[in-house]
């Protein structure tokens, strides 16, 4: 019988049976590379380097000493977060400032456990927009259907992982970016709680809303992946308080909201997956209206715009015709909001925070990852719940509440449409309940796939 | 605005202002109470007073 070698917890009992070696896992991960290059979610990828890391882990657990269960894995990574080994580019011509040649601690973290860091993945320049269609690499494809786009802004990661290159990849997330990808690719995504795992070394889009995550092709991977990126680190201030993952943690019959309201429309074939998905899982739901949705998009988009304009002033100053047209448009935008007009967000942002609260006892709140299926490449708008919103808006428009409210969140793919593109769900968990939040979603995924 | 940045495009400029019109629109239409704490906070750490 030959063995399962698909999903990243496959992979880490193949690996320790000794089935396969990580030179195999390597190897195969570089030939889907290639076979998949149309998908261009790769923009830097060195085979020999990845050989190299996987030999040297084959002689590792040959001696018996793998530095852990990672040891030896293929782990793509999006092309913000800094690494010795490749350039950093942000997928834009306005090439970073930050000095080459150093690891970011989520990357750090992985090296020292064995992982092999396997190559660069596409991203929507900068990490300001979340279709993946703006990058100097070009726009990744959906693997699922390459005339459809990944979403973004970690669309390479999403087409890595969804095409099979690889099991795991990292992604950053400030409006949805991980959970974006995860949900038009039909695989899962994690962004932690705010301040929960180390944003260093990571190019900045927005200080107080950026999170790395992992992305996955099943939600088990989720939690070999999650000890290597929540705790304290030093280089992030943010994260002083961070507790490690605690994985002993396991789920039960969930209280669940589900989150509806003027500015939460999604279409049809989306919300009836929703519906079905929720009255399949065995949770406990009920359904509560948002209001004032509007006011808090207001909140994160000025937050967004400022935090990005004082971050890129110095790079814009000396070089703004590398940007692109749009995301030039952004920092400008961002520099002429005022002071007052950043706490007004910022007190805003406050109330978010207790409204959710307030909703009352539940372990979860959903929404849909995306109130559409990934859209056409070259579409400009989209239409659905009587609204005709910008593509760009439609990505972001469920994800940003998270990262204003700072919570955790997982996308995990529930369906397909009848067109065959992915459904995904969204939960939003509790500040620094990670790991309950996991727990929820193990629930809720088990129950679906077992066909409850 | 095309007088503060002329080397910006028309769309671009567009983009901007429907940017700002949105934003300015949901601030204002949003109440809080005046002594709504924001959601900031500074920690003081030895290193600050460096």
């Amino acid at each position: 019988m030959q063995t399962e070698t698909e999903t990243l917890t496959q992979q880490v009992a193949a690996l320790r049976s000794g089935a396969v070696s990580s030179s195999f896992l390597a190897e195969r991960a570089l030939d889907r590379a290639v076979r998949f290059k149309s998908l261009n979610a790769f923009v830097a990828l060195e085979p020999a380097h990845v050989m190299s890391q996987a030999e040297a882990a084959d002689v590792r657990r040959m001696q018996g000493r793998p530095l852990s269960v990672l040891d030896g894995i293929p782990i793509a990574i999006k092309d913000n977060y800094l690494t010795q080994d490749y350039p950093t580019t942000a997928c834009s011509e306005a090439l970073p400032l930050e000095p080459a040649g150093t690891d970011a601690t989520m990357v750090a973290n992985l090296r020292a456990a064995g992982a092999i860091i396997f190559g660069k993945t596409n991203m929507h320049e900068w990490a300001y927009g979340a279709t993946n269609s703006t990058s100097r690499f070009g726009p990744t494809k959906n693997p699922h259907n390459p005339d459809r786009i990944t979403g973004g802004s970690s669309g390479g990661s999403g087409a890595a992982v969804a095409a099979g290159i690889v099991a795991a990849a990292l992604g950053s997330d400030t409006g949805g970016s991980v959970r974006i990808p995860a949900g038009a690719c039909g695989i899962y995504g994690f962004k932690p709680s705010y301040g929960r795992a180390s944003r260093h070394g990571i190019l900045p889009l927005s200080w107080s809303m950026d999170a790395p995550g992992p992305m996955a092709a099943a939600l088990e991977d989720l939690r070999h992946l999650l000890p290597f990126f929540c705790g304290a680190d030093i280089k992030d201030p943010a994260t002083r308080h961070a507790m490690p993952f605690d994985d002993t943690v396991s789920g039960s019959r969930p209280k669940l909201i589900h989150l509806t309201g003027k500015g939460l429309e999604r279409s049809t074939e989306v919300d009836t997956a929703i519906r079905s998905a929720l009255s399949r899982c065995d949770a406990d739901v009920t359904v509560a209206a948002l209001s004032n949705i509007a006011g808090y998009f207001a909140a994160w988009e000025t937050i967004l715009h400022c935090e990005a304009s004082a971050y890129h002033a110095p790079l814009l100053a000396r070089n703004a015709a590398g940007y692109d047209a749009v995301t030039r448009a952004h920092l400008e935008a961002g520099k002429l909001l005022a002071g007052v007009d950043l706490l007004k967000a910022q007190q805003i942002r406050a109330v978010l925070g207790r409204r959710l609260a307030d909703l009352g006892n539940w372990d979860a709140l959903v929404l849909p990852t995306l109130p559409v299926v990934a859209p056409r490449a070259g579409e400009e708008w989209q239409e659905f719940g009587g609204r005709r919103v910008t593509t760009q808006d439609s990505m972001t428009w469920f994800c940003w509440i998270g990262n204003l409210a700072g919570f955790p969140c997982i996308s995990i793919p529930i369906g397909m449409s009848p067109d065959g593109l992915p459904i995904g769900m969204m939960l939003m968990g509790r500040p620094n309940a990670d790991e309950q939040l996991l727990a929820v979603a193990g629930w809720i995924d088990g129950n679906l796939r077992a066909g409850n | 605005m095309m007088e503060l940045y002329p080397e910006l495009t028309r769309d671009q400029l567009a983009r901007m202002a429907a940017t700002l019109k949105r934003i300015r629109g949901g601030l204002d239409k949003f109440d809080v109470e005046p002594a709504q704490e924001p959601a900031h906070f500074f920690s003081p750490e030895v290193r600050d007073a460096n």
